[in-house]
């Protein structure tokens, strides 16, 4: 079902039509999403804003070219961390209704001024950076000429950059996901009187002798 | 990738939401409506509820969403490398049993810590049960002993 | 090919026929795991609706859909009305890269079918087929946690935190034993993964570990027995749809079917063959894709069959075996037999050991 590479695609002011309103439909659920997201006093519903967020990212990954990494968000922002939160906020704080989230006034124009900065920052630097680059988007198998942008579309593509330019920052994945492993172990785990060695909390019961068919202790 | 090939979901995903809408529809005009305050209540198998909801669970649930983002990280590294291992060689495979390898490590350690235990840990663990049996025999062999050399 | 009226008019075909198909057979699944559980309980299952007891399922869902749907008090209702909808979609959605039949030609002529339209048989034949797969499941989990929290009570609660902690963990594994099949196929696109299977060489016998594997994660990952933990009647009531009733409880309850539907058909995919079989299905007789379906259809009914037939042979597991099952098992597992994969593989593309270790 691939078009013709080089095919011409109808154009409104020197931007591609179609892309361009997919583009601004994502940015405003994104925009939409974010606001609630921030507004809610409800953490679920704040998870369920978020997903929609991260939805959106991936749709944008999607609509530059890079089908994979589309795909990679929705599994692992949307499948896993997500999923993360909600449990973190069940676990801790289970009961139905609003959660207060009242942080203080300082606070809240401090957040204000780090999303402006952070905001300013990434953009300059996308700006800067990719301004006026042109990402070809490469359809199926077709060769990508060395240098050029090109989104890595395929997954074979994605992996030929990743296992042959990219080795070392991959095999360094592997240590960032030990260490959180590890983290996670050590935030969770708890010094146990009876055990040498400090084990992660977990129910106990009593171990009763009758089930062991044996007397009273000594 | 072509995204006219996620037209034919996005009429999917139409057919769907219209069957979830429609259902509801049908059922809002089809079902009866007779709310009485022992319904409206959250079920308590018919007795009334006494104490709220569990406010905190074993962190074990959480650890296992935490686990889980590791290794789902990993196996999205593993598909596209799946794709290309016949090409990448040697090189390929060394480069992923190391990353594996890592993982592996973490996995080993949080394995030990008991992590995918789930059972609620005996107290009185398995080496100080045989610790005592050992001690009791002993002292069963002793006094038997004793009684021996004491009859002979 | 250019996209106009008849693509789309194709697309929307493929979308209606899967539907209807899927549809059907979990109309027909639900009666048949009765009716298969009575048989072997030595009992007789419904046989009042229809011949056979066969209108049984449709007679259910008439009577779901003119129930009274309670709405609890304490219900969050934002997520109290999303949970079944995030049960039903990603079920339907999933589907769309089920490869249920070989493509075919109309109206076209040669193998690039110029002047003519391709129907695929297949609603999406995405080149990250199997990634759109364990996304979807991936989103599924938020059913059963958000009912689970929205209900505002405790069985709930608790089955919707179950729940998704087993549906993650199995998650795991489920994509870590799909990981095989790429590597033997070398691509994620389901049809793809097909036709590297044609000629008999099904991936079921190279690959035996990790489709009992994926079968088991399969039987986790829907929450079907001995897996059910989720809705142990014993302890946790219904699990988490036990606020839901009337029409919203059917959209769950079809959610499950039409995801033991989806993943038996792409167990047949990634280790049966998919649609090849016996009969020529290569396009040299006439009617070769209707051939190709039946075949493909045939498997998944077996596969489903095995799905009952586990429901009422086995016991339910206990919360600690399905996690140590899951972590100590078959994670493991499946990553040591990935790798020994990957290096045959490996060996067999380069044809011998010198150029393996020069790199490709």
């Amino acid at each position: 079902m691939s078009a013709p590479a080089g095919q011409a695609v109808p154009l409104l002011l020197g931007l591609a039509i179609g892309p361009t309103i997919a583009a601004v439909v994502i940015g405003i659920v994104m925009v939409v999403a974010g606001i609630r997201l921030v507004t809610t006093d409800n953490v679920v519903h704040a998870a369920i804003s978020l997903m929609g967020v991260l939805a959106g990212v991936a749709a944008t990954f999607m609509l530059l070219g890079a089908e994979f990494l589309g795909w990679t968000q929705v599994l692992v922002y949307i499948g896993a961390i997500v999923v993360l939160f909600l449990f973190g906020v069940m676990l801790t704080r289970a009961r139905l209704g609003e959660a207060d989230l009242d942080a203080p006034v300082a606070q809240r124009w401090a957040a204000a001024g780090t999303a402006v900065l952070v905001f300013g920052l990434l953009t300059t630097v996308f700006v800067k950076v990719f301004g006026s680059a042109e990402i070809t988007v490469v359809t199926g198998q077709a060769p990508r000429e060395p240098g050029a942008l090109t989104s890595p579309t395929t997954a074979a593509d994605l992996a030929h950059d990743l296992f042959r330019d990219w080795v070392l920052p991959f095999e360094a994945v592997s240590l960032v996901l030990l260490a959180a492993l590890i983290g996670a172990i050590v935030l969770a785990r708890r010094d146990d009187r009876e055990h040498t060695r400090p084990r992660v909390a977990r129910p106990e019961i009593e171990v009763i002798d009758e089930e062991i068919g044996r007397g009273g202790e000594t | 990738m072509e995204l006219h090939d996620y037209l034919p979901i996005l009429v999917l995903l139409v057919v769907a939401l219209l069957f979830g809408t429609v259902s509801r529809g049908l059922s809002a005009l089809l079902h009866p409506r007779d709310p009485t305050p022992e319904k409206l209540d959250p079920y308590e198998c018919g007795i009334v509820p006494e104490r709220d909801n569990p406010e905190r669970f074993p962190v074990q649930f959480y650890l296992v969403a935490m686990i889980f983002i590791a290794f789902d990280i990993e196996v999205i590294f593993l598909y596209p490398w799946a794709v290309l291992v016949r090409r990448l060689g040697v090189f390929g495979l060394v480069e992923m049993a190391v990353f594996v390898a890592i993982v592996f490590v973490a996995y080993g350690y949080i394995r030990r810590e008991g992590v995918f235990d789930w059972a609620p840990r005996k107290k009185l663990d398995r080496t100080l049960l045989l610790q005592r049996y050992r001690r009791e025999a002993e002292a069963a062999r002793v006094a038997s002993g004793a009684s021996e050399t004491e009859a002979a | 090919m250019e996209f106009d009226g008849w693509t789309a008019l194709i697309g929307t075909g493929t979308v209606v026929a899967v539907f209807v198909v899927v549809m059907l057979m979990v109309i027909l699944a639900v009666w048949a795991e009765r009716r298969v559980a009575a048989v072997m309980q030595t009992r007789i299952g419904p046989n009042r609706a229809g011949p056979f007891g066969l209108l049984q399922t449709i007679a259910d869902g008439i009577k779901l859909l003119m129930k009274e749907s309670i709405t609890p008090r304490q219900v969050d209702r934002l997520v109290y009305e999303l949970a079944p909808l995030l049960a039903v979609l990603p079920a339907f959605l999933a589907l769309a890269i089920v490869p249920f039949g070989p493509g075919f030609c109309i109206g076209g002529q040669g193998t690039d079918c110029s002047g003519g339209y391709f129907v695929d048989m297949q609603i999406a034949n995405l080149n990250v087929g199997v990634l759109w797969f364990l996304s979807m499941s991936a989103i599924g989990v938020y059913a059963a946690l958000l009912a689970g929290w929205g209900s505002g009570s405790k069985y709930p609660l608790l089955g919707g935190v179950r729940a998704s902690a087993q549906v993650i963990s199995y998650e795991a594994a489920l994509s870590l034993s799909v990981v095989p099949v790429v590597v033997a196929a070398g691509t994620l696109d389901t049809q793809g993964i097909v036709l590297a299977q044609s000629q008999y060489r099904w991936f079921l016998l190279p690959l035996f570990i990790p489709a009992l594997f994926f079968f088991v994660a399969a039987l986790a990952e829907t929450n079907r027995p001995p897996f059910d933990l989720v809705e142990a009647e014993s302890e946790l009531v219904g699990g988490f749809h036990t606020e839901y009733s009337g029409v919203r409880f059917m959209l769950f309850f079809l959610a499950e079917y039409v995801n033991v539907v989806t993943i038996s058909a792409l167990f047949v995919t990634f280790f049966l063959g998919g649609w090849t079989g016996p009969y020529p299905v290569a396009g040299s007789v006439n009617w070769a894709p209707l051939f190709g379906a039946i075949w493909f259809l045939a498997k998944t009914v077996c596969i489903i069959g095995i799905f009952f037939w586990l429901r009422v042979t086995l016991p339910r597991l206990r919360y600690d075996q399905l996690m140590a099952l899951c972590w100590k098992r078959l994670i493991p597992i499946n990553l040591v037999y990935l790798m020994a994969v990957a290096v045959w593989v490996a060996y067999q593309a380069t044809g011998d050991l010198p150029r393996l270790v020069g790199g490709g």
